[in-house]
């Protein structure tokens, strides 16, 4: 056998003469010294501790690289061993430096001083805090109103999400439990619920052709933001792969796409049932879409031919012809279709859409259309098309075993009648809920990493009811910062920010591959602020309902060990020295609808089959007693129904098919909903204009937002070196509209909606449409610290010497928002960001 | 790894005396410089008729290596022109080609000439104070100069042992366990077996499963 002596022998043996004259390589001075991969700082050559953690800049996640010097947060950098973002790192990320070292961010539980908004704090002892705050809830749990206690959260995900909500509100339980979902993309998950099941749409960029883009600004914004978008930039590139964006605004995704479509907001509804006409008429669906229609319902029935599909769809799509929706749009006919058939015929082509499409009256409808494009073209599920989510699958803790059945108030869903499906709630009239009172309100106002005050609509609104003691008897904001909302609390409890918290991440992979991942603290949490987590497993032991959890990190560990993979890999200790972690053998995960099921799957006692649907169901997972009353009330009709779904019967075939989510929708998907037909709107993508645009004036603008690349949300103001770049948000208004009211580039102008008026200062350029005008919703901020309003937190410090650098003092925008109605599309319950009417005229 | 510098030899405790690790390192340097020779280019004459010497023909006996019929019974210029039309076509005729680029080869990367890869390789020769010649056709993580850098180090190792430098032998270990793990390791097995499957040439074959096992048994003894 060769061992290592006998190969010293080779190259003992004289002839060796090796390399001798040829090589290429020379020392050119000493071998460093070997420090195994640490780091030193150039400046002070302190050692630099390289933490890999993961972001929250936003819910992107992406895993990052923290780097720790003396004691603080220096540096962030991607992560290169994730398979999600490759090591990048967008700005937003490495701006993430900035949180810990904020001087305005809260360091100690604070009681509020007066009356609600006055500013005046006193500074608590955690135990003060939580006792005030166990006190409270216990009452209510004593009293038999667990639902009182309303929990409302912006940004929570993955491990907190579960300890949080999962083990501890469950534990208590209370199920009036709010999201911020439906002011982001609520209503494009439940046109997905209606057409493919449980939502998330993710991009193959890495296998596509072509991109057909409406309303998405996935170069500087999106729930996967860079693991997407760096893809779509390698993809051009490399293979000079074609994006055509239709956009109100020429972003930075617009600019960096192969054409820019300019189209009136609201209107690509038109334009994609036209793309539909056009594919439908010109067949070319043919292929690939063709191999699809099988799993496609077209019809009422479940089980009709292909040609009978075809047939029902061309009968549809035939009054939307590319003139029709040229003459609704604003878009050139023949550029409609010219689109559709690039997109068709790219084969695979990518459809994406995000905001810009979906925050309309007719969002719910425009992301329906969207699937059925991307259906009858072949590119759902498909390498290089719009593909299912693939994520990790963390097992974890439960907590305590028996728990309470939730009780919950009805108020997260908006008024009655207001939606007819808000799967996703409307958490932007949770106020206005609390306000009107009929189906009773919350004693306790909880929020977590949520700010109803500056994110919502109608933000005057917002603050004369979270002021009300009457409406809001206590008002508790668990947060980092001292934003708009925390301002009107009555206890701050404050968390550190992702820098010093624990997690276990779960965010989509792009390349259909399931990566897990964690967060760990790079430096530990500054002053007395505690990891929610950790404080939730304390209020649990002083509500003498222990969860038997002591902290976020032990939840997380356990959660390691209960992962069979991450367990085989090493667990929590493999996880903290790598960060990232995934299966190398894994195949990415497409086409997984086509997968067919055994019968011995679907024959069981507890599965029957609905003959309606062609649906099997697993009966006794929706909590049906009986085989007979499952079949007697059949698979529609029976409430969470879905939940029990086993495959769907296409032929003589029963495939695992389109899993539904939410709704009781059939394993097809289904272009289709004989769900909607019976909730009493059109059951196939149906054009449907908007109210107040019909009505609109020669002088009225619509009022669209949009993100920076460089900031998130309301939150990200606070990070200077983000700030200094973009920190206020005139208002876009192209230079006809501008000179039509003698409007010059920074002048002050009055921008009035039906609620009322913002005054804000003019950016005239060519890159909005006409009848648009863009405000970004990021500036505007009141309080939030001194790099994002010039207001100095309750508590802020001085000790940064960039608080005297702040070239841009005074200068931080204005809020677009009271501008904005929390106004409700009627099917899905999305906000309408993009559908305001307004006027504008020069100061 | 005992305090003055000293080796443990792996299997039965016993140490080696300083030189000896020396001399060791030197031969394990020369044996990679020649490897490095087989993949940069076709062997010439001269390195044939050296290779066929009767003290390397025996140790290569004693490892099993069979060379072929060819090699030990062509006279030397045709079996020389007969090695160059086989070099050609393993490693540099388009279409037929495989790449002996870390790079192209690496499992999991992107399969491209000159890609990031390329990058860190010749970072990593720069960062331990290496220069690389600019006027060499070959991209920085060609095989032939990834084996070229091992030896590099080893003959370093043997220099630092005679020295008494066990520090820095210990660090140009380190080194060579580094640039194994992050680079040459990760590739070397994949690349190797292509070239076994794919050669019609015993020369070659052997060459690259002797550089194969050579480069695991590296590797394996620096994580002891």
């Amino acid at each position: 056998m060769l061992n290592r002596r006998n190969f010293i022998k080779l190259g003992a043996a004289s002839a060796v003469t090796g390399l001798s004259g040829t090589a290429v390589l020379s020392q050119a001075r000493s071998i460093p010294a070997w420090n195994g991969g640490r780091d030193f700082s150039r400046e002070t050559g302190l050692e630099r501790k390289a933490i890999p953690s993961a972001c929250l800049q936003c819910v992107t996640r992406c895993p990052n690289i923290t780097f720790v010097e003396g004691g603080r947060i220096v540096k962030i950098e991607g992560q290169p061993n994730s398979i999600r973002s490759e090591g990048v790192m967008c700005a937003k990320g490495q701006g993430g430096v900035n949180q810990s070292n904020d001087p305005d961010r809260i360091l100690y539980p604070m009681k509020r001083v007066g009356a609600r908004g006055e500013g005046k704090w006193k500074r608590i002892s955690w135990d003060e805090a939580l006792n005030e705050v166990a006190g409270e809830l216990k009452k209510l749990h004593d009293k038999g109103e667990p639902e009182k206690f309303m929990f409302h959260y912006g940004r929570m995900k993955a491990s907190t999400s579960k300890l949080v909500k999962s083990v501890f509100l469950a534990t208590y339980g209370t199920g009036t439990i709010g999201n911020h979902t439906s002011i982001c993309e609520g209503g494009k998950w439940v046109a997905q619920e209606f057409t493919w099941g449980g939502h998330y749409d993710t991009w193959d960029f890495d296998n596509t052709r072509f991109v057909l883009n409406f309303g998405s600004n996935v170069f500087e914004a999106g729930t996967n933001h860079i693991p997407t978008s760096h893809r779509l930039i390698r993809a051009m590139a490399e293979r000079s792969v074609r994006m055509v964006t239709f956009d109100v605004r020429l972003s930075n995704t617009t600019a960096k796409s192969s054409e820019w479509v300019p189209i009136k907001p609201g209107t690509d509804l038109a334009v994609i049932l036209a793309m539909v006409n056009v594919v439908l008429s010109e067949e070319l669906y043919l292929g690939a879409g063709e191999e699809f229609l099988t799993f496609i319902k077209a019809t009422r029935k479940a089980d009709a031919t292909n040609e009978e599909k075809l047939a029902a769809l061309k009968k549809h799509f035939a009054k939307y012809s590319p003139q029709w929706a040229a003459r609704i749009s604003g878009v050139p006919a023949a550029k409609i279709v010219s689109v559709a058939r690039e997109f068709a015929n790219a084969k695979p082509g990518c459809l994406i859409s995000y905001r810009g499409a979906v925050a309309h009256y007719n969002g719910h409808d425009t992301e329906r259309a969207l699937q059925t494009l991307a259906a009858l073209t072949g590119n759902i599920d498909n390498p290089g098309g719009r593909c299912k989510a693939v994520g990790p699958k963390w097992h974890y803790p439960k907590g305590p075993k028996n728990k309470p059945k939730a009780r919950k108030l009805d108020i997260v869903n908006g008024p009655k009648g207001a939606a007819l499906s808000p799967n996703h709630h409307m958490s932007h009239n949770v106020l206005k809920m609390i306000k009107d009172g009929s189906n009773g309100r919350p004693e306790v106002y909880m929020t977590y990493m949520y700010t109803p005050v500056y994110a919502n609509g109608e933000t005057e609104e917002n603050i004369a009811i979270l002021k009300d003691e009457s409406l809001v008897p206590h008002f508790y904001v668990v947060t980092p910062f001292y934003d708009e909302s925390a301002a009107l609390a009555d206890i701050i409890l404050p968390e550190p920010p992702y820098t010093e918290r624990t997690d276990w991440e779960d965010m989509v992979s792009p390349v259909q591959i399931p990566e897990y991942y964690i967060r760990q603290p790079a430096v530990k949490p500054m002053g007395g602020t505690r990891d929610f987590g950790d404080v939730v497993c304390d209020l649990a032991e002083r509500l003498g309902m222990p969860l038997g959890i002591k902290s976020k990190e032990e939840f997380v560990s356990r959660s390691c060990d209960l992962t069979p993979i991450i367990k085989a890999a090493g667990g929590w200790e493999y996880m903290k020295k790598h960060g990232v972690y995934h299966d190398p053998k894994a195949e990415p995960k497409y086409f997984t609808y086509r997968k067919e099921l055994k019968p011995e799957q679907y024959e069981k006692d507890s599965v029957v089959f609905d003959a309606d649907t062609g649906v099997y169901w697993d009966f006794r997972k929706a909590r049906v007693k009986s085989r007979e009353e499952a079949l007697a009330n059949g698979y529609t009709k029976t409430k969470h129904a879905y939940k029990g779904y086993v495959g769907q019967r296409i032929g003589d075939k029963v495939y695992s098919g389109f899993k539904p989510d939410k709704v009781n929708k059939s394993g097809y998907f289904e272009v289709y909903s004989n769900l909607m037909e019976d909730l009493g709107v059109p059951p196939l993508p149906t054009w449907l204009p908007i109210p107040e645009h019909q009505k609109m004036g020669p002088d009225d603008l619509v009022l669209t937002t949009f993100k920076f690349a460089t900031q998130i949300h309301s939150r990200s103001p606070n990070c200077k070196y983000l700030t200094e770049v973009v920190h206020k948000n005139p208002a876009w208004i192209n230079p006809v509209e501008a000179q039509k009211r003698g409007i010059v580039d920074g002048d002050k102008i009055r921008v009035q909606s039906p609620l009322g008026e913002i005054e804000t200062e003019a950016k005239v350029t060519p890159a909005v449409n006409l009848g648009v005008i863009a405000i970004s919703h990021h500036f505007g901020h009141w309080e939030y610290g001194r790099y994002a309003s010039d207001k100095k937190a309750p508590g802020g410090r001085d000790n940064d010497p960039d608080l005297n650098r702040i070239w841009w003092k005074g200068d931080h925008g204005t809020h677009p928002n009271p501008l904005i109605p929390n106004s409700p599309d009627p099917f899905n319950g999305q906000q309408r960001w993009m559908d305001t009417v307004v006027q504008v005229s020069k100061i | 790894m005992t305090e003055n510098g000293k080796l443990k030899e792996g299997g039965n405790g016993a140490t080696l005396p300083v030189s000896a690790l020396a001399d060791e390192a030197n031969s394990r340097a020369r044996l990679l410089g020649l490897l490095a020779l087989l993949f940069r280019d076709q062997p010439s004459s001269t390195l044939l008729e050296q290779l066929r010497e009767t003290e390397l023909q025996a140790v290569f006996a004693e490892l099993d290596v069979d060379l072929g019929e060819d090699f030990r019974k062509l006279p030397v210029g045709q079996l020389a022109e007969q090695l160059a039309v086989e070099f050609t076509e393993l490693f540099l005729l388009p279409g037929y080609l495989i790449s002996p680029h870390e790079s192209v080869q690496v499992p999991g990367g992107k399969g491209l000439l000159r890609g990031p890869e390329t990058t860190y390789v010749a970072n990593y020769y720069r960062a331990a104070g290496f220069k690389l010649d600019e006027t060499t056709p070959l991209e920085p993580d060609h095989l032939s100069i990834e084996l070229e850098f091992i030896a590099h180090l080893a003959t370093l190792e043997a220099d630092c042992l005679r020295q008494q430098d066990s520090a820095t032998a210990q660090d140009i270990r380190c080194y060579q366990k580094d640039f194994l793990q992050r680079h040459l390791g990760r590739w070397s097995t994949v690349f190797l077996n292509k070239v076994a499957d794919a050669t019609k040439e015993p020369f070659y074959r052997e060459i690259a499963l002797l550089t194969r096992d050579f480069l695991v048994q590296e590797q394996a003894r620096l994580n002891e």
